[in-house]
């Protein structure tokens, strides 16, 4: 396979640096952690076979970096390793200081957390850290109609449930 | 879950893919200008981005904008390079005695160095079009300008339906010093009073005017042919309507420059409208903009210039 352009490494890296920010749940770590990515794929780019897209390969890269990476910091594993658990970035509130627009904050990311099961991983994964519909089937295994399905659903989930909690807005 | 047919899952997947930045230039366009004429689809990007902007600041990654904007000026060769050393001696530690360490180490550096300048190199341009490109709000109010922005068409068969418009109206008298305004299917013709310099024989200058209002809806559209000539000017003081209203238009073009002139006639006021230069060609420009009744309109012409008109 080809080596990736400038653009493309461009393109690709706010997407793994926000999934290594929902891992590491440090900015400055998720930085190190996409970094080494890019450095350990384009060590091993000839590796890569095409089959499936480049963000997909980068993506397994970039969890089993973050193995490593616990192991670094002998943090015990109580979940952060799951693909797609959320952890939120630093000082998640500083947003604003309105207190009615935390409240909304709030109950936004509570409603995400209990997403259920089928639509949160394809939510997270476009949504959140901003990989296409395509990319998310590869990672997740599903068609990519199906993430899109899921992504309209849990779309409608949550204004309902804003709009239930939240009707003035 | 699954109520969505097929062309629904596609528009989703083609919007979302906009907002990621991740369709070809000519995709991209083509999935602007469905939004443009397609209220459902600009709603569905409406909510797309909505629900982006607030779910990321729920977790706090609005502000990671920032900290990936950071972050990548650290991918140059210094970090790369400290990084490089680490895992260097992470493998000396763990590399049993006996084995070819060094040789593949090598191998690896080379990997390591090329991988350093593409992504120093990459550095600047990533964070030039990352800071450009992921803004939300910058973003959506790119794609709303580019909604709004109409596409200004002119197909092989429209020059055709011209030509024979032309040579009707310009076979009874001196094709010459005609002009042809086109406008809500309706046309009308005169002749241009300054007199003829030099001219450029078979071809006519065909001057296209767009008006559109704040949600990119067209509120005035109008064709206008005139013989080619070095220097020109008119003035169409009745051009039709716009919202009601009556509309003038002004015209001059001195080699490959036009001026273009569109007003309309206040209610209890003086007339608004606008005055501006582009370039005779391809490219449809905008004009500028003014304001009627509260809304804002702007004006989008092309001027080009048509060959094989009986003159």
């Amino acid at each position: 396979m080809e080596r990736p352009t400038d653009e493309q490494i461009a393109m690709w890296y706010p997407r793994l640096f926000r999934t290594a920010l929902r891992m590491t749940g440090n900015a400055d770590d998720a930085a190190d952690l996409a970094q080494h990515t890019f450095c350990k794929a384009l060590d091993n780019w000839n590796q890569f076979d095409g089959k499936s897209l480049p963000t997909t390969w980068l993506h397994s890269i970039l969890v089993n970096n973050a193995r490593d990476w616990v192991r670094r910091q002998s943090i015990r594993n109580n979940g952060y390793l799951d693909d797609w658990t959320l952890i939120p970035a630093d000082g998640p509130y500083h947003a604003t200081d309105a207190l009615e627009k935390q409240e909304q904050l709030a109950h936004m990311r509570e409603a995400i957390e209990n997403m259920p099961k089928t639509l949160r991983p394809a939510f997270v994964a476009t949504v959140l850290d901003g990989y296409t519909y395509q990319e998310a089937s590869e990672m997740l295994n599903v068609p990519a109609g199906t993430i899109a399905s899921r992504v309209y659903e849990a779309r409608q989930q949550l204004k309902a449930e804003m709009r239930q909690k939240f009707p003035e807005v | 879950m699954g109520n969505l047919d097929k062309r629904q899952l596609d528009l989703e997947k083609r919007i979302h893919s906009l907002i990621c930045g991740d369709l070809d230039e000519q995709r991209r366009q083509e999935t602007l200008s469905l939004i443009a004429h397609d209220k459902h689809a600009q709603g569905i990007l409406s909510e797309m981005i909505d629900v982006q902007r607030s779910s990321r600041a729920a977790f706090g990654f609005d502000h990671v904008d920032e900290a990936i904007a950071r972050s990548m000026p650290h991918l140059d060769s210094d970090t790369l390079d400290k990084q490089g050393q680490q895992r260097l001696r992470e493998k000396k530690q763990q590399t049993p005695k006996g084995q070819h360490f060094l040789h593949l180490t090598k191998a690896g550096w080379l990997w390591r160095i090329a991988a350093m300048f593409v992504i120093a190199a990459s550095a600047y341009i990533a964070l030039s079009n990352y800071i450009s490109s992921q803004n939300l709000d910058e973003q959506l109010a790119e794609i709303r300008q580019s909604i709004a922005k109409p596409t200004i068409s002119l197909s092989a068969d429209d020059v055709s339906r011209l030509r024979t418009v032309w040579s009707e109206v310009s076979g009874s008298g001196n094709a010459g010093d005609t002009w042809i305004l086109l406008n809500n299917g309706s046309g009308e013709f005169g002749s241009i009073d300054t007199p003829a310099d030099t001219m450029s024989r078979g071809k006519v200058l065909l001057v296209q005017y767009r008006i559109v209002d704040e949600s990119g809806s067209y509120v005035y559209t109008a064709d206008l042919l005139m013989p080619d000539r070095k220097t020109l000017k008119i003035d169409l003081p009745d051009a039709g309507k716009i919202v009601g209203r009556p509309a003038s238009l002004t015209f001059a073009a001195a080699k490959n420059k036009a001026t273009i002139g569109f007003a309309v006639d206040g209610i209890e006021s003086l007339p608004v409208g606008v005055l501006g230069q582009t370039l005779i060609g391809d490219k449809s420009e905008e004009v500028g903009s003014f304001s009627l009744n509260g809304n804002s309109m702007r004006v989008f012409a092309r001027t080009r210039r048509l060959q094989g008109f009986q003159i």
